[in-house]
């Protein structure tokens, strides 16, 4: 594994935030609109995961499952920035698909801040790793 | 690090089912620096302790590992940090071993009773206000 083991999950990571152009702009066309911020939520937390996946990648790491992750965030030095807005994006998906719980705006924006936090930081980390192509996705169109 | 006192390990009952060999305690290190045995339930409970968000902490044994369910009403910024932080310092204190976390803001179909079942319960709100 190396950097251009990358390459498919930041690819992955396109691909979500299309899936989540498509489900914004599907609920937005229907009368009445369909709150989908459950599924906006997940889908942001998905693309954080992915970024990190790629990062492991980069690595030589496999992350399988979300127990090896958060372990291998909390307890790598140049990852430890991201536990927290990382761990509050996982807990929000949670609550979203187990609980049914929906999302005001003003907790998207809040949720999307977050995201950033994690994707800037992990650009920088995949930069440093000599990967290319990364890309910076951007869903503030969403809310 | 040194070991000054240790917790009996949770045993599960599964009516007549073999019992599970016990995972072990975690073992971390206070503040003024005495070591202690403790569970992940105990250490984050310990960091949202007297916040009145806080409605319930509650822990079980898996099969493969601890979960730790922190019930809140609301979800400030300054209170994920505080139990994220407590997570942290869990994962790198407990050698690997494997626990999680779930800190939710439950929907209206939400029972507490679900887990108030089969789990330790650290703290509960309705044991002192008499409310859920």
């Amino acid at each position: 594994m190396g950097t251009s083991d990358a390459e498919p999950y930041l690819r992955l990571v396109e691909h979500d935030l299309e899936a989540l152009d498509l489900i914004t702009a599907a609920a937005r066309g229907r009368t009445p609109t369909v709150d989908v911020s459950d599924w906006q939520c997940t889908l942001v937390y998905y693309m954080a995961c992915i970024y990190v996946k790629a990062v492991g990648r980069a690595r030589g790491k496999d992350l399988q499952d979300h127990y090896q992750l958060k372990q291998w965030i909390n307890t790598t030095t140049d990852l430890v920035p991201i536990t927290r807005p990382y761990r509050k994006l996982e807990e929000r998906s949670r609550d979203a698909r187990y609980e049914g719980r929906r999302f005001t705006r003003p907790e998207l924006i809040e949720t999307i801040g977050w995201f950033a936090q994690v994707r800037d930081h992990l650009v920088g980390v995949l930069k440093e790793e000599g990967v290319e192509g990364i890309p910076v996705v951007d869903p503030t169109r969403f809310v | 690090m040194k070991v000054l006192e240790e917790v009996p390990h949770f045993v599960v009952s599964e009516g007549s089912a073999p019992r599970r060999p016990p995972l072990p305690p975690v073992a971390v290190r206070t503040l003024r620096g005495s070591g202690r045995w403790l569970t992940p339930g105990v250490h984050v409970f310990q960091a949202v302790a007297g916040r009145p968000e806080v409605r319930m902490v509650v822990e079980r044994l898996e099969k493969d590992r601890y979960s730790v369910f922190v019930v809140l009403d609301s979800d400030p910024e300054d209170l994920l940090d505080a139990i994220f932080d407590a997570e942290r310092e869990l994962y790198s204190r407990s050698g690997g071993l494997p626990f999680d976390v779930r800190v939710m803001r439950p929907g209206p179909a939400w029972s507490p009773a679900d887990l108030r079942t089969d789990s330790i319960c650290h703290f509960d709100r309705a044991d002192f206000h008499g409310h859920v």
